[in-house]
């Protein structure tokens, strides 16, 4: 179960439905957390992307959700523990978590990513990149607008030369 | 448990592009070039929130790994990503030739559908294994493997034996590293043919199923007992190698041998295992049963759920363990793929584990009537009636033309896992190898996302299960040992 | 006859249809748009999936969106 207070769900005629802030968690974060729990529950998702997009969770009847192999042993199939639906409900809202927290990984450091990968398949596949490198020669890529040719330490430390020059300037 | 305001506090200035998944636990972290950490859920909280102490063993050993950005750090990840893609410029560099369909085995699972002893229409020719071995050549890459596979192909020996002596007169211009490998059941080998294979170098593997009763059952031979002709066999060679490189070479060559689990080999796991260890073998292949060929025909004798293969791995891999704890050293191929990747970041040639895939781009195969496919696997389908994998003709196609062939691409794309929807994200992302052939075969699409992919759910639980135990340092120390061995052998050794 | 509503902001006509080719085999399918959402009736189902052939059809549908 989660331990965030924020989450809040309700239970209706066998149906756990909760709601989702997309300005926190993007759309593409809700369908790869729900994504993961589709063997374990029915999802149905519902709402507006742009403010908030409602989840709603249904219990998988034990026939559709044992396995083949499952079914076809009788034990394994009376061990079955029954879903519980509040149990993934919490499970799915951590996921939502890890999905943000991939997505913000992922964001910050696509820039030095794409960079990392043109630079090291350049030597490794020449026809290919070459082509590549001279289409970004022509947006004039050596001026660097971006940036990711610095490190980030680089970044920081004329970042803060800049300031201090223009502190200066103004003390004059 | 991650929260809110710890994500929202992430150092993007010292967090570099990592994938992670909760694991018995502790944060298991993978990245880009192959590196991985565990974290314990405090540590792992510190690391994204920039908080870990400089001086601590924790931040210097992901700062090492390439997961903590500081001024060298695109710089080395620039070089080892390079290192860990190096092989996507070097051109095919396996070659299977299968000289011959017929066979005299009449094994449960044939994945190359073998055909009937006598039907000598399904052998290759002299004038198409030398085209054969010209376009072999043609290959940009340094490193050429050749190998025979079937059909049994001492059924067609003369081609065998041409391609052999015409590859090595060959090379002494071309000057490649070549390797020429022979995978026969051995069942009608004799002295000059091993002589022969011997002298020319020919590294001779076989298929051995385990114990006696494991390999007859699977491997049915009307004319004899499989498993006695094999390991009469093996003996023999290995006694001739031994003799050949007597105090010249201290790792000499051995017979190699291929195992192909089916339900039998569930049940009779120690059995096969100590076979194995039994008749000298440093290592075996514990991969699961591919759906091509006779295998699909033979379900309910051989066939296995996923979920019952991955049982029957885990119990075979800690028996395995249990002999390296004993002091035994022995271990499995598959295994050692993954750990290569995971210890060492490197790719070996074992191409349906790898991305993007060998198909085209790492190997090539050469049917006996100069048909040539993406791989053996798309050689297998062919025998099925289906032509999707087939590049072109060696009488027809020149090397460029095979290669550059739009399937070649195709299947390039489809096996890689960058940026790939279920693969992006995940953990295992860095060993994860896609199998187009496999996907095309089972879901009649060569692009197929990992949820309800067999195998890939096989493929992530045995990475998984190598995760868990390199957590405990004695396995870790055990691994390390066997991909240090391991690259001292061949393959199948 | 069942039916079941997807919000057109959230899926894709496109994996709506790509799941009933799939299920082609299971039930007559018809599909309309109606406002918001993309609404799916099944028909003559087959007896074996009767009670969960909706929920999986919603389930396949949402496995695409990802």
């Amino acid at each position: 179960m989660t331990d965030n207070k924020s989450f809040r769900f309700k239970i209706k005629d066998n149906l756990l439905e909760f709601k989702i802030n997309t300005k926190i968690y993007s759309l593409s974060a809700v369908y790869q957390a729900a994504y993961l729990f589709l063997d374990k529950v029915y999802i149905l998702l519902d709402g507006d992307p742009q403010k908030e997009v409602v989840v709603i969770m249904k219990e998988k009847s034990s026939f559709a959700s044992a396995s083949a192999k499952a079914m076809a042993d009788k034990k394994a199939s009376e061990d079955k523990e029954p879903v519980d639906l509040e149990k993934i409900a919490g499970e799915f809202y951590n996921e939502l978590l890890n999905q943000l927290l991939r997505e913000k990984v992922s964001q910050t450091n696509a820039k030095i990513r794409e960079y990392i990968v043109s630079q090291a398949l350049y030597n490794a596949v020449p026809n290919e990149v070459d082509e590549l490198l001279k289409e970004v020669e022509e947006e004039d890529w050596q001026e660097d607008p971006l940036g990711i040719a610095k490190t980030w330490e680089e970044q920081n430390l004329e970042g803060k030369k800049s300031k201090k020059g223009k502190m200066s300037k103004k003390g004059k | 448990m991650l929260d809110l305001k710890t994500i929202e506090k992430l150092d993007s200035k010292s967090v570099g592009f990592f994938r992670f998944k909760k694991l018995n636990g502790d944060y298991l972290l993978t990245n880009d070039i192959g590196k991985y950490a565990f974290l314990s859920e405090t540590d792992f909280k510190k690391f994204i929130t920039g908080k870990l102490n400089r001086k601590e063993k924790i931040y210097q050993g992901l700062k090492k790994n390439l997961f903590i950005k500081d001024k060298n750090y695109q710089a080395q990840l620039i070089e080892k990503y390079r290192d860990k893609n190096r092989f996507l410029k070097f051109g095919p560099s396996l070659h299977i030739i299968v000289v011959t369909l017929r066979c005299n085995h009449n094994c449960v699972y044939c994945h190359a559908s073998a055909g009937k002893t006598d039907d000598k229409s399904l052998d290759m020719d002299m004038a198409t294994a030398k085209k054969v071995v010209d376009n072999i050549f043609k290959t940009p890459n340094d490193a050429v493997a050749i190998e025979f596979q079937g059909g049994e192909p001492l059924l067609n020996w003369p081609v065998v034996k041409f391609i052999v002596q015409y590859a090595r007169e060959k090379n002494k211009l071309e000057k490649k590293n070549l390797q020429i490998r022979f995978v026969s059941n051995l069942s009608v080998m004799d002295e000059e043919k091993m002589n022969f294979l011997l002298n020319n170098e020919v590294n001779i593997c076989t298929s051995l199923d385990g114990d006696e009763e494991t390999h007859n059952y699977n491997r049915v031979y009307l004319d004899g007992n499989s498993f006695k002709q094999a390991v009469n066999w093996i003996k023999k060679i290995d006694k001739a190698y031994k003799a050949k490189y007597k105090g010249k070479k201290k790792n000499y060559y051995r017979v190699g041998a291929l195992i192909t689990v089916t339900r039998k080999t569930l049940a009779n796991y120690k059995q096969v295992i100590d076979t194995y260890i039994k008749l000298g073998f440093k290592t075996i292949y514990l991969r699961y049963l591919n759906p091509f060929g006779f295998a699909l025909n033979a379900k309910d004798k051989i066939w296995y759920t996923p979920e019952e293969y991955i049982d029957f791995y885990k119990n075979a891999l800690d028996y395995i363990l249990e002999k390296n704890y004993q002091g035994r050293h022995f271990y499995d191929f598959m295994a050692v793929t993954y750990l290569i990747k995971i210890l060492f970041n490197k790719d070996i040639n074992n191409l349906d584990m790898r991305s993007p895939c060998g198909a085209g781009i790492g190997q090539l195969a050469y049917n006996y009537n100069g048909d040539v496919y993406t791989c053996d696997e798309g050689r297998m389908i062919s025998r099925m009636g289906d032509e999707m994998f087939k590049l072109g003709n060696i009488n027809k196609n020149n090397f460029e033309q095979l290669i550059n062939n739009d399937l070649c691409k195709s299947i390039c794309l489809a096996s890689c896992t960058d940026g790939q929807a279920g693969y992006e994200d995940n953990v295992y992302q860095p060993y994860i190898g896609i199998c187009p052939v496999y996907n095309y075969s089972v879901y009649n699409n060569i692009f197929q996302a990992p949820k309800n992919n067999v195998k890939y759910m096989i493929d992530e639980a045995i990475i998984e299960y190598l995760f868990i135990k390199l957590k405990n340092r004695k396995n870790k120390d055990i691994f390390t040992e066997w991909v240090e061995k391991s690259q001292t052998r061949e393959i199948y050794r | 006859m069942q039916s079941i509503k997807f919000n057109k902001k959230i899926y894709t006509l496109e994996a709506v249809e790509k799941a009933i080719e799939e299920f082609k085999n299971l039930a007559d399918f018809s599909l309309k748009e109606a406002g918001n959402y993309i609404e799916v009736k099944m028909d003559k189902t087959d007896k074996e999936v009767k009670n969960i052939l909706s929920d999986e059809f919603a389930n396949y549908v949402l496995g695409l969106m990802s």
